[in-house]
């Protein structure tokens, strides 16, 4: 799809029934129709990991476990989880109460319970004390403190000061468990030069500080001689949490360091969130600097104890929530997001809820996923180039969106180039341009080279999360071109391009049991050219016009081949503005409808296909027709179509184009360069209609009105012949035009009437409507020699047009032609009839034309 | 050239045999002489030397001049042409593409204008 025009929106709905607008250049977008405006698709990844925090105390739970937050947007789809938190690990020290004795305080046995007298003492600063828990045979938990009496057994208190003792109670009997907990930091330092390491204690932790307790001995510059310059962070011990970690550090003085979680020491470690002393983690903090506007809720999930295959949501909260209580077990977590892949063992595989694709233009939604298919390049305007720079500029390049990662080649260079960077219309490469400096080169801006001609899926459910590898490379096919569309079809992925399609399918799962294969050798000149009815598509490639199922194509354009083919003596396809050509179905007249340049520039044009007969006719609009849809509109399937100046029209409505109201007919008073005049009119509301000269001087010219008021109407173009006082104008009126085909006058040496007969209804109001003979296969029509005016027509002498009474009453006029000549007299031999009409306010229906001495 | 707001102009120049130092620049002036719209560069069209882009008419109504400047091994070129701004128009342009979007709670006919300007015209009728 080259880029000749501008980033064009493609639309498809999801099963859901979302809007979703994709360019290729920029983020996709969604709309829901309930926003002001459009939302990006897709839920961002947060930056940062939740922290476990821990209240100080004893308990049993104990395990290793990672947590990961992500976001959902208000629809409920999730985002990718963010990177994963440290892993806070709490060792089991947790004993059995094997006997319980009957006295105040109860003296627990606990073989080797491995406590000691007045809480642990190897924590630098802090200390758990004596804090115990007790878990009872009846389920009942209690926190109490203990006083060593020997290697296996230890007294109860309730206080820690050991003045209150724990009396027996039914409850306590006859045994249960304990559980102590405590927990300390230390560190281990990077392998040094002479290949020694070193570890010590930290005394405390800050959010990225750590302090030592000891100087810790390192420098800024020794972290440049240390293999990989890194600290590690380790909790050991039994009755601890681990906090695992590895870091870039920055040496604050001799015994604090600051962590990074990056060599480039940009990214600071997070690494509160373990309180030193406590055991327990109880919950998370989270925070993220920028949240997203469309992230309605924040999920925080962890693994299950020991597992780093899925992890599982535990809390939810609102996207301003910045603390996340949990007392959650493993068994009670819930839905779970695989990690690792169960198969591959690719641990990228968390990263499935990515943000949809930005380079690929084209989506549509099949078997309840998205596809998403293009490969968009970007050629407009030329750059300028400089040997040696990384700096590109942009000459008319229009450059908007995201050109991150594409590749930039530029005319007379031998290599490709990646781009790391847009401003505005100058970008900045990730290396020098090593060609030829240019002052104004041409260039093509296009995808990476993995991206091209990969079709990927979202999500089975999940229009918006993305899976960078969930995709399939179509095949090569260098005859078949450039991907220009997808459709979905029969439950299946249509993707077109310029002379092939591929018919994608799959049944459960694309990746295991999904297929690509080449369907018929047809293609689509854009994706707005493919137009899908219940029973089939119809596509337009630079063959023509073709129906397909999916599997094999039919073309139904063979009478109208002579318009693509070029070979047709008026009308011929002007390819080189196909970007700008589209389609749609027309429900009302079971017609397909091709809207494509026949004279060059924009689309004027329309080939319609009559689905029922089978024939094509060609209909002509007074301005550009730039866009197409189908939309229900008073209850009915209408087709509408943009244009110029913010307008949206729909077709077969009405009979003015644009104008409704104030004069719409008349006589000119005068006229000039660009202007008419009209002294009985009183013009209004009629911008942007067209005013034909229907009759008198000018007769046949059409200008757009660009302002009306009162009696005068300014017009865009000059005339080419000025009107005058005998021409009479319409405004809006609809012109229209038919053709027979060629028929042959009766060979007879006998004298037979020829003659033209038209069988019409009356128009009300006089209106343009004439007749015009074309003469042995001649494009131009006969010019009449005589002027004349009978039975409901009038000529001109000089003029081609045999002008018909619109509003003779019976309905019914005749222009006679010359007598029958000898058989072989010289003489015009064949003829075809033209009508030309232009409305004014009621229709035209013309029922018969009779060519009467004419045979087949 | 004759344009309304909103549609398509398209400036171009023919530098002639000689290759210009750099892209060629239009500058629109109003009648009274100040610069409307500077420096817009215009790419080449082929290989003949004509230089040229399609811009987006986005002036008020009125008579201007386009002003085409480049320079051929440091000598400054010139050439001029008349830009007529009629009345009317839409300075966000035509439409580029158009859907028809159906929620449960009211019908939309979605639009792109060529400004980029996005449009959601609700429960549309005739």
């Amino acid at each position: 799809m080259a880029h000749g025009i501008y980033p064009l929106d493609h639309y498809a709905q999801s099963r859901e029934g979302l809007l979703y607008a994709a360019d290729g250049w920029s983020a996709v977008r969604r709309w829901d129709g309930l926003t002001s405006d459009y939302e990006e698709a897709g839920v961002p990844a947060p930056e940062n990991a939740p922290l476990f925090t821990a209240h100080f105390g004893p308990g049993f739970l104990t395990g290793s476990w990672t947590a990961y937050a992500r976001y959902l947007d208000r629809y409920g789809n999730p985002g990718n989880p963010s990177p994963a938190s440290l892993t806070v690990r709490v060792a089991d020290i947790s004993g059995t109460v094997e006997a319980i004795s009957n006295a105040t305080p109860v003296r627990v046995t606990s073989t080797g319970h491995g406590l000691v007298s007045g809480g642990r003492t190897d924590i630098p600063g802090t200390s758990l004390g004596s804090k115990i828990v007790i878990r009872w045979p009846d389920g009942t938990e209690e926190t109490l403190y203990y006083d060593v009496i020997s290697a296996n057994t230890f007294d109860l208190y309730y206080d820690n000061a050991l003045t209150s003792g724990v009396e027996p109670d039914d409850h306590r009997q006859p045994a249960g468990q304990w559980a102590q907990n405590a927990s300390g930091f230390t560190y281990v330092l990077p392998t040094n030069g002479t290949g020694t390491s070193g570890n010590g204690t930290i005394s405390s932790v800050s959010q990225h500080i750590i302090e030592t307790d000891a100087p810790h001995g390192l420098s800024d510059m020794g972290r440049l001689g240390h293999s990989d310059g890194r600290v590690q962070i380790t909790m050991t011990g039994p009755g601890s949490i681990d906090v695992v970690g590895t870091f870039y550090f920055q040496v604050q003085d001799t015994t604090h360091l600051r962590l990074f979680d990056d060599d480039a020491l940009t990214s600071p470690a997070n690494i509160v969130g373990v309180d030193e002393g406590t055991d327990i983690w109880s919950g998370y903090n989270w925070a993220e600097q920028a949240i997203p506007e469309t992230v309605e809720r924040v999920q925080i999930l962890r693994t299950k104890s020991g597992s780093a295959a899925a992890a599982y949501v535990d809390q939810e909260g609102d996207r301003f929530q910045t603390f996340f209580e949990s007392a959650l077990d493993d068994g009670s977590l819930g839905e779970s997001v695989v990690l690792i892949d169960p198969f591959t063992g690719d641990a990228s595989y968390s990263q499935r809820f990515g943000l949809p694709p930005k380079d690929k233009p084209f989506l549509a939604a099949v078997g309840g996923r998205m596809l998403a298919a293009g490969d968009p390049v970007w050629t407009r305007g030329a750059v300028k180039v400089t040997e040696d720079s990384e700096t590109v500029e942009g000459i008319g390049t229009d450059w908007e969106g995201d050109f991150e990662d594409r590749l930039l080649t530029v005319q007379g260079s031998d290599r490709a180039y990646r781009i790391a960077s847009r401003s505005g219309q100058t970008l900045t490469l990730t290396e020098a341009y090593e060609g030829d400096s240019a002052p104004y080169a041409s260039y093509a801006i296009s995808p990476s080279y993995r991206s091209r001609r990969f079709l990927q899926w979202s999500e089975a459910g999940y229009a918006e999360a993305w899976y960078a590898l969930a995709g399939v490379i179509l095949p090569a096919d260098h005859e078949g071109g450039a991907v220009t569309g997808l459709a979905s079809f029969d439950a299946a992925g249509i993707v077109f391009a310029e002379n092939r399609a591929f018919r994608f399918s799959f049944v459960l799962d694309p990746a295991t049991d999904g297929s690509v294969v080449p369907a018929f050798d047809r293609g689509a000149i854009n994706n707005r050219c493919h137009v899908r009815t219940e029973s089939a598509i119809y596509a337009l490639d630079h063959r023509g016009v073709y129906r397909t199922t999916g599997r094999n194509s039919d073309d139904v354009s063979e009478t109208a081949q002579d318009v693509f083919a070029g070979k047709h003596s008026e009308f011929r396809i002007q390819w080189k503005w196909k970007e700008s050509f589209h389609a749609c179905f027309d429900p009302q007249n079971e017609s397909i409808l091709f809207f494509v340049s026949l004279t060059g520039g924009l689309p004027r044009h329309v080939l319609a296909y009559r689905l029922r007969s089978g024939d094509w006719e060609i209909l002509e609009f007074p301005v550009p027709i730039t866009c197409s849809a189908v939309a229900r509109i008073g209850g009915r399937l209408r087709v509408i179509v943009g244009t110029e100046h913010g307008r949206v029209l729909v077709l077969d409505e009405g009979e003015r184009d644009g104008a409704t109201e104030g004069t719409l007919s008349g006589s000119v008073s005068s006229a000039g360069y660009d202007w008419l005049e009209d002294s009985s009119a009183a013009f209004s509301g009629c911008e942007n209609a067209p005013v034909r000269i229907v009759e008198g001087q000018g007769a046949g010219q059409e200008r757009l009105i660009v302002a009306c008021d009162g009696t005068r109407l300014d017009l865009d173009t000059p005339w080419n012949i000025t009107p005058d006082s005998t021409s009479r104008y319409v405004i809006g009126g609809i012109t229209w035009r038919w053709k027979t085909g060629w028929y042959r006058w009766a060979v007879d040496d006998t004298e037979k009437p020829q003659a033209v007969a038209l069988t019409y209804k009356p128009s009300e109001v006089a209106s343009r409507l004439a007749m015009r003979l074309y003469a042995d296969q001649s494009d131009e029509p006969k010019v009449m020699g005589v002027s004349r005016s009978n039975y409901g027509v009038t000529t001109e002498k000089g003029s081609a047009d045999i002008v018909v009474n619109a509003t003779k009453e019976n309905g019914y006029a005749v222009h006679q032609t010359d007598r029958g000549k000898e058989t072989r007299a010289d003489g015009w031999r064949r003829v075809a009839v033209e009508l030309v009409g232009t409305t004014n306010g009621d229709e035209h229906a013309i029922y018969q034309v009779d060519i009467i001495g004419a045979v087949s | 050239m004759r344009r309304q707001a909103g549609q398509l102009a398209f400036l171009s120049v023919s530098t002639g045999t000689a290759s210009p130092d750099e892209a060629p620049q239009a500058t629109v002036y109003s009648a009274d002489g100040t610069a409307v719209v500077s420096d817009i560069k215009l790419p080449p069209l082929g290989d003949d030397n004509v230089f040229g882009r399609a811009w987006r008419v986005s002036i008020a109504a009125g008579d201007y001049l386009v002003r085409y400047l480049w320079e051929v091994s440091s000598v400054e070129k010139v050439r001029t042409e008349p830009l007529k701004v009629l009345p009317g128009g839409d300075a966000e342009g035509a439409y580029r593409n158009l859907t028809f979007y159906e929620p449960p709670h009211a019908r939309f006919v979605v639009g792109q204008q060529e400004s980029d300007k996005d449009t959601f015209r609700r429960n549309p009728r005739v």
